[in-house]
């Protein structure tokens, strides 16, 4: 099998944002849209301020809120790693934006639909790399698959200043001084979990529920005017 | 438009006056609305739903959604405003309102909903099944409009209000779709109740029928 993990090396990202237009390129995306972010941000107090970039782009959660949300099933995550979307099962409802904790899902109005980073699973199907990771000048960015013992990525990800995003195949190495704190954080997804896997199912019991009591009580009057050989009325 | 005037519920023979046309305008204005938005809805929950009827029809059942909203949040009150002030505030205020036959009532009602034999305590015009079904109606349009409405919106709201406000629109739905069924059954179907159907067409109920659910109501009703 193959299991792709994503490492971005933060100590050497010079902020020059070539991944960002790369992956606009391969995906025909319009200039205002971005699958890939590069945010420059600051740490410390004046004077001893530190500047560094952070990359924000989906992190193809191992359990992705935004395929968790959409009601098509046109966002899935796959076996390799990568979460996608079928732009053309898709119906607009944006539920996936709602739902993703890193702002990840890029609504693209044209196509009326959410679309997002596809780590380029079509490339990686061809033994060839993700476009951000081809032209990355630095050599920040590096894809690898974790079940080949081979692949460099093991080595990088266990370099003691790199930190895994929670619950995700993606690694950043952080630059000297910058805690961890400056990755974006998943919250409040909670609530979306909970919304599909304990309140849609129970409100639809109680439909249920209520349908069957009707039932019962349709087939209670029934039995009753066939016993009783006449109509029922409203006289009790 | 109808007036409420003293004088419109009243008894005429074997026939009672139980709501004026503003009343049952309103009532089906919010009703077909409620299950267009409902059943449009549920294609959005029911598992499989969304690929069986496709992409087109998803995306038209949303624009459907849409616009029969305003029909469900724009209708209903002012024609109970224009048409049926009085007899609209005594049933927001009655519904809110349980005395001890409403308690006992509530108490016989899951045997006579069976059909079993039970005697049940007088009622006013609604008796305390109806009044919490308005409850739940008047409670629900309130929050299901509310949350409607930021949806729209959804991807400008923060994150998390966004989150929360689509769990709550959709437990929400499902709870009034719960409740819908049991209404529409009850007004439709059962042997008890559905003698009073007419009251929402014509406006007229049979006077025995009237006189054995809502005896309370039917004492005071002027007749001729
Ligand atoms: C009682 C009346 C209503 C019912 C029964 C209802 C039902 C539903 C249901 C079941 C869903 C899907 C929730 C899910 O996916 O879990 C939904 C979604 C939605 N509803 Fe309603 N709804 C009602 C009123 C309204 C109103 C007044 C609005 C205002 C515009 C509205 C706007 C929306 C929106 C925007 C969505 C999200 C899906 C989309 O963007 O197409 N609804 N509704
Ligand atoms: S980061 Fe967002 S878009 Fe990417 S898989 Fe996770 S929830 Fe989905
Ligand atoms: S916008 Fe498209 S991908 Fe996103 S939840 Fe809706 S149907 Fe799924």
């Amino acid at each position: 099998m193959t299991r792709y993990a994503y490492y971005i090396d933060l100590s050497i990202c010079a902020g020059c944002e070539s991944c960002t237009v790369a992956c606009q390129n391969k995906n025909g995306l319009a200039p205002e849209l971005a699958y890939t972010k590069v945010h420059r941000f600051e740490t410390g107090t004046f004077p001893n301020l530190k500047s560094s970039f952070v990359a924000g782009q989906c992190f193809h959660c191992d359990e992705p809120a935004c395929a968790a949300a959409c009601p098509t099933g046109a966002t899935y995550k796959t076996d390799e790693g990568p979460v996608l979307v079928n732009e053309a099962q898709c119906i607009g409802c944006k539920y996936c934006m709602v739902a993703c904790p890193y702002d990840a899902r890029v609504f693209d109005e044209e196509m009326g639909a959410a679309r997002k980073c596809t780590e380029c699973a079509d490339r990686l199907a061809s033994g060839r790399k993700p476009a951000c990771v081809e032209t990355c000048l630095t050599g920040a960015r590096v894809i690898g698959d974790l079940d080949d013992p081979k692949s460099p990525i093991h080595a990088l990800i266990t370099q003691p200043d790199t930190v895994q995003m929670a619950g995700a195949g993606f690694y950043f190495r952080l630059p000297e001084g910058i805690a961890k704190e400056a990755l974006p954080e998943a919250r409040g997804t909670g609530v979306v979990y909970a919304w599909q896997s304990i309140l849609q199912p129970l409100g639809q019991l109680l439909m249920g529920g209520a349908a069957a009591a009707l039932l019962a009580s349709a087939a209670a009057f029934a039995v009753k005017s066939v016993r009783g050989g006449g109509t029922e009325h409203g006289h009790d | 438009m109808v007036t409420t005037r003293a004088g419109a519920y009243r008894r005429q023979g074997e026939r009672v006056f139980r709501f004026v046309l503003a009343e049952r305008a309103a009532h089906w204005f919010h009703a077909i609305s409620f299950l267009v938005l409902l059943a449009t809805g549920l294609a959005l929950v029911v598992r499989g739903a969304a690929a069986f009827l496709g992409g087109d029809v998803m995306r038209t059942f949303g624009l459907t959604h849409r616009i029969v909203a305003v029909i469900f949040t724009v209708v209903a009150v002012p024609v109970l405003m224009l048409g049926a002030r009085k007899s609209t505030g005594e049933w927001v205020r009655s519904a809110f309102r349980f005395d001890r036959d409403d308690f006992r009532f509530l108490a016989g009602f899951p045997k006579d909903f069976f059909g079993v034999k039970v005697t049940l305590p007088d009622q006013g015009r609604f008796n305390a099944g109806e009044k919490i079904n308005s409850i739940f109606q008047i409670i629900g349009w309130f929050v299901m409009v509310v949350t409607g409405w930021m949806l729209v919106w959804k991807d400008a709201l923060p994150r998390d209000l966004a989150r929360w406000t689509l769990a709550t629109h959709s437990f929400t739905a499902l709870f009034l779709g719960a409740v819908v069924l049991g209404h529409i059954y009850l007004a439709s179907i059962h042997p008890h109740a559905r003698p009073g159907f007419t009251g929402m067409t014509s406006g007229w109920v049979p006077a025995w029928w009237a006189q054995g659910h809502y005896r309370k109501w039917y004492n005071k009703l002027p007749g001729e």
